[in-house]
C-alpha cells in the first residue's frame, strides 16, 4: 500500500495529469497528429509513463510537501494525485501525519480540551495544600 | 493546412505538449499500470491560440519559430486561383 484516500479508503486507483508529447504532421493540406517517435523509440509513451511515475515518487517521497491546506473543507489535499474512485483529493501515504481526518482547527481543540484544561487548574490551584481532616462540630 | 519552421525550413514534424488525465492502479508488487489517458486541453484550441503557439517546436531542430497557414490557398492570386478552377 502506498498511497490511500481519506474519504473512501481506496489504496489501488488514482489520477494524475501528466504532461505528454505529440507529433503533429502537416502537409497536402492534412493534419495528422500521432505519437513522436525517435528510431522507433516511442518517446510519448516512454515521457507519458515517466512523468507519471516521477509525480507518484515524488509524492510519496515529500508526502507533506505534496499537500496544500483548503480553509474551506479545514482539510489538506493533495496537490498531485486525486482517488480515481471518489474523486476526493485527500490522498496521503499512510499512517501519515497529515491525516486529513484528524485535523482539528486551534479554536476547535481548545474547546474539546477546555474540560481537562479547568481540571489542570484546580488541581495546580490546590496542589500546594495537604488534605485537611473534616472536623467535627 | 500548412505548418513551417522559420529556423530551418526543411521540417515538416513538429513536437506539441500536451496535458492528459491518468487513471492508473497500484500494482501488488508496488509498480504502476496505466488504465486510462484522457485529454484535458483541446489540441484545435492549441493550434488556434496564438499563446500557445510558442509550445510547438520542430522536431528537427527544435526551435519554436514557426508558422502556421491554415488555408494555404487564401493568398493565392487570381491567375492561379482560376488555373486551379480551371484544372
Amino acid at each position: 500500500m502506498q498511497l490511500i484516500c481519506h474519504d473512501c479508503w481506496n489504496y489501488s486507483y488514482f489520477e494524475a495529469d501528466v504532461e505528454t508529447l505529440r507529433e503533429l504532421k502537416a502537409g497536402n493540406g492534412q493534419l495528422i497528429v500521432q505519437d513522436t517517435k525517435f528510431e522507433d523509440f516511442n518517446y510519448s509513451e516512454s515521457m507519458l509513463r515517466d512523468n507519471l511515475n516521477d509525480i507518484v515518487q515524488y509524492v510519496i517521497k515529500q508526502n507533506g510537501a505534496a499537500l496544500i491546506w483548503d480553509p474551506e473543507s479545514e482539510s489538506y489535499q493533495n496537490n498531485y494525485i486525486s482517488c480515481a474512485k471518489c474523486g476526493s483529493k485527500k490522498v496521503t501515504k499512510p499512517y501519515s501525519l497529515w491525516h486529513s481526518n484528524r485535523h482539528q482547527s486551534l479554536d476547535k481543540e481548545l474547546l474539546a480540551n477546555q474540560k481537562e484544561f479547568t481540571e489542570l487548574r484546580k488541581e495546580k490551584k490546590y496542589a500546594d495544600r495537604l488534605p485537611v481532616l473534616w472536623k467535627e462540630q | 493546412m500548412q505548418i513551417d519552421c522559420l529556423s530551418c525550413g526543411k521540417s515538416n514534424e513538429f513536437l506539441l505538449p500536451l496535458w492528459v488525465v491518468t487513471t492508473f492502479k497500484f500494482n501488488e508488487d508496488d509498480t504502476l499500470s496505466i488504465l486510462h489517458v484522457k485529454p484535458l486541453e483541446s489540441l484545435e484550441d492549441k493550434l488556434t491560440d496564438h499563446k500557445s503557439l510558442r509550445e510547438i517546436s520542430c522536431k528537427e531542430c527544435g526551435s519554436n519559430e514557426i508558422d502556421i497557414v491554415f488555408n494555404e490557398y487564401e493568398n493565392q492570386d487570381d491567375d492561379e486561383v482560376s488555373a486551379l478552377e480551371g484544372l
